[in-house]
């Protein structure tokens, strides 16, 4: 057994990292997921009509439509902030555009990667590669926005480096 | 599983329908509208009675005979489910902890209820019902199957050594009086929640009502004086004491230890014998936590983390060890004779950040509190927000103090806690993930908060300095790789 000091410098570190950014059609699909959700919440904000007072109604549906539009307006940044890096031992996904986050998984505790699609990404041909591990919490990371070809590379790339680790 | 395990689970199906049937059946048996004579209602609750075994025993036949479990190449499969057949196969490597429980029943009948934790199992647990031979059967080959063959024949040659350790009842109880009894406050909420529950069946749901006038009454007749408020206080927080001690004691009496080099055997429990078993591969997090008066008296409390699936993350599932000190016996047995030896090959303290993210919950609830008095003109009840608030100041330093990281060679340590000290003890082998967080003040802070997790426990460090917490993160997963090759 070796126990050697470890050294960072010769592996890279995660600054340094260069992110992977995701299709360019996956805007579309956070704007029309927010579409969707703010839908939703203005037909739910209808529901304050029963009051007496219709300006509460009034009140839900502008800050509804203001929220809306703030959304809008930072999903494009947020869009360019999200990306990931596959490194020879790690995979790395950074998102949050208020709140940044980059978390990263050594290869070797991936307990299963699946590659999946929902309706609305679906209808733009999108897929995501979910990497589940046994963490008690983040115990699934999920990069949305991949063509299929990209997801099943990713796929494969995790699949191949898991494999390398159990021989 | 025999007979035994069969009575067992109609017992418990019993227990279960007589819960659900007994407070309607007693209504209708004396229903004065039906005008039944004394005979009638007599054979009306035996006749309820015999349907509800016969319900138990269909239901117990039911959930016994699909139950079938054997162990084959490596393998722990069970079967279970009348009309949805399921099989579950599980690597008996994958096995994290395997605990047994052993009510009042179980000791009569003789039997173990045993319940398997793997990191895969998100739904809800099966237990397998089995008597002591069977118990040891299979414990023989889940440590046989977890093992290599070549680990087998070696240990076989080497005749590892087993120990037995005994827990002291007086240190349980002492160590007992020094924790939080606050958290009592809990057990007393659930028993009041309960007692509520049922006046509000017998009262026509009218118990609100009820302790309302009972309590204005009382606080009319008795007009509340500080000190008369100081004695209800101190009469509660005796009852929470005697309620939290009475229930460590319980659970945790005449506790015993087996060890060997890989294993540690908790068997516990005053009525109710439970036991616990932490493989030496398994433990993923070294709990210790010491307060002021543990500190002064020489007791901690220990906890050994291993996964713990869906139905077992309460706080409350996990093991604890109160009583004398036993940490460095623990850390050594996990980590090796050196721990202690060993230097920091880099630490990070946290910052004011940390100070924040304590205070600031406090903060709004004194807020809401100050308002809520000011609003009913109640101006001297505003000590009590101003004294928690108070406490909320000196428990936002202690954790800001406390709040560390510190890598080592084996090991790295995450120290937090307020008032009480709290040290966890991981291996890097056992993080799985690594998550760094900033804020929207971090352009101006340079802090951020570092996230690790492990198949049982998480932890965050806030406000680490951004160079720092860099640096940290890149030796975690470069230590985390190289030694969780040695761990596989």
């Amino acid at each position: 057994m070796t126990n050697v000091q470890p050294n960072p410098e010769q592996r890279g570190k995660i600054e340094d990292l260069t992110f992977g950014k995701l299709n360019g059609k996956y805007r579309a699909v956070q704007i029309a997921g927010a579409v969707l959700v703010y839908s939703a919440l203005a037909a739910m904000a209808l529901l304050l009509l029963i009051s007496d007072n219709i300006w509460w109604c009034i009140i839900a549906e502008c800050m509804n439509i203001a929220v809306f539009v703030f959304n809008i307006m930072i999903l494009r940044k947020a869009y360019l902030f999200k990306g990931y890096a596959l490194r020879e031992h790690d995979i790395s996904y950074r998102t949050g555009m208020i709140f940044p986050k980059i978390t990263t998984i050594p290869y070797r505790r991936i307990q299963q990667v699946s590659i999946e699609q929902n309706p609305v990404s679906k209808f733009f041909g999108l897929y995501s590669v979910e990497v589940v591990n046994g963490a008690q919490v983040l115990s699934s990371l999920t990069i949305p926005g991949l063509t299929e070809d990209m997801a099943r590379q990713i796929k494969n790339c995790i699949t191949g480096k898991l494999a390398d680790c159990n021989d | 599983m025999g007979l035994n395990a069969f009575l067992i689970i109609f017992i418990k199906i019993f227990r279960t329908v007589f819960n659900a049937s007994v407070i309607y059946f007693f209504i209708k048996a004396f229903d004065s509208g039906l005008c039944l004579s004394d005979g009638d209602v007599w054979i009306r609750i035996i006749g309820g009675f015999i349907a509800m075994i016969g319900v138990s025993l269909l239901l117990a036949a039911v959930a016994y005979f699909p139950k079938k479990f054997y162990v084959k190449d490596g393998y722990l499969i069970f079967m279970h489910g009348l009309l949805n057949r399921e099989t579950t196969t599980i690597p008996l490597g994958r096995i994290h902890s395997l605990r047994t429980k052993q009510g009042i029943w179980y000791r009569i009948f003789e039997m173990k209820g045993i319940v398997f934790d793997t990191l895969a199992s998100k739904g809800a647990e099966i237990e397998l019902l089995l008597d002591e031979s069977e118990w040891r059967h299979l414990l023989h080959l889940i440590d046989n199957g977890e093992r290599p063959k070549i680990a087998l024949e070696t240990e076989s040659k080497l005749k590892v050594a087993t120990h037995i350790r005994q827990f002291g009842n007086q240190y349980l109880l002492l160590d007992a009086i020094c924790q939080n009894h606050l958290k009592g406050m809990a057990i007393l909420g659930g028993f009041l929640a309960a007692t509520f529950e049922r006046m509000n069946e017998f009262m026509d749901n009218n118990a609100a009502d009820t302790i309302i006038d009972c309590a204005m009454s009382f606080y009319d007749g008795w007009l509340m004086s500080p000190l008369r408020l100081l004695l209800i206080v101190v009469v509660i927080y005796a009852v929470v004491l005697l309620l939290w001690t009475g229930r460590l004691f319980l659970r945790y009496s005449n506790m015993s230890m087996r060890y060997d080099r890989k294993l540690l055997m908790f068997t516990y429990g005053l009525l109710s014998r439970s036991s616990c078993r932490f493989k030496f591969g398994k433990v993923c997090t070294i709990w210790v936590k010491r307060n002021f008066f543990e500190k002064k008296l020489g007791l901690c409390t220990l906890m050994l983390r291993q996964a713990l699936n869906v139905t077992a993350q309460k706080e409350e599932d996990n093991l604890k060890l109160y009583g004398v000190d036993l940490s460095s016996f623990f850390l050594k047995w996990w980590l090796g004779e050196d721990y202690m030896t060993e230097s920091d090959i880099i630490s990070a303290r946290s910052g004011r950040g940390a100070f924040v993210h304590s205070f600031l919950p406090d903060l709004l609830i004194s807020l809401i509190a100050i308002v809520f008095l000011c609003y009913f003109n109640a101006y001297v009840w505003l000590i009590l927000p101003i004294v928690y608030l108070l406490i909320s100041v000196v428990k936002g330093i202690c954790a800001m103090r406390r709040s560390r990281i510190v890598l080592r060679d084996s090991c790295l340590v995450v120290y937090n806690g307020s008032f009480a000290e709290i040290e966890n003890y991981m291996k890097y082998g056992n993080i799985e993930v690594v998550r760094i967080r900033r804020t929207p003040f971090t352009a101006f802070s340079h802090r951020v908060t570092l996230i690790l997790s492990t198949p049982g426990s998480t932890f965050n460090v806030r406000s680490l300095s951004e160079c720092e917490a860099m640096q940290i993160y890149d030796l975690l997963l470069l230590k985390t790789e190289s030694l969780s090759k040695e761990l596989i």
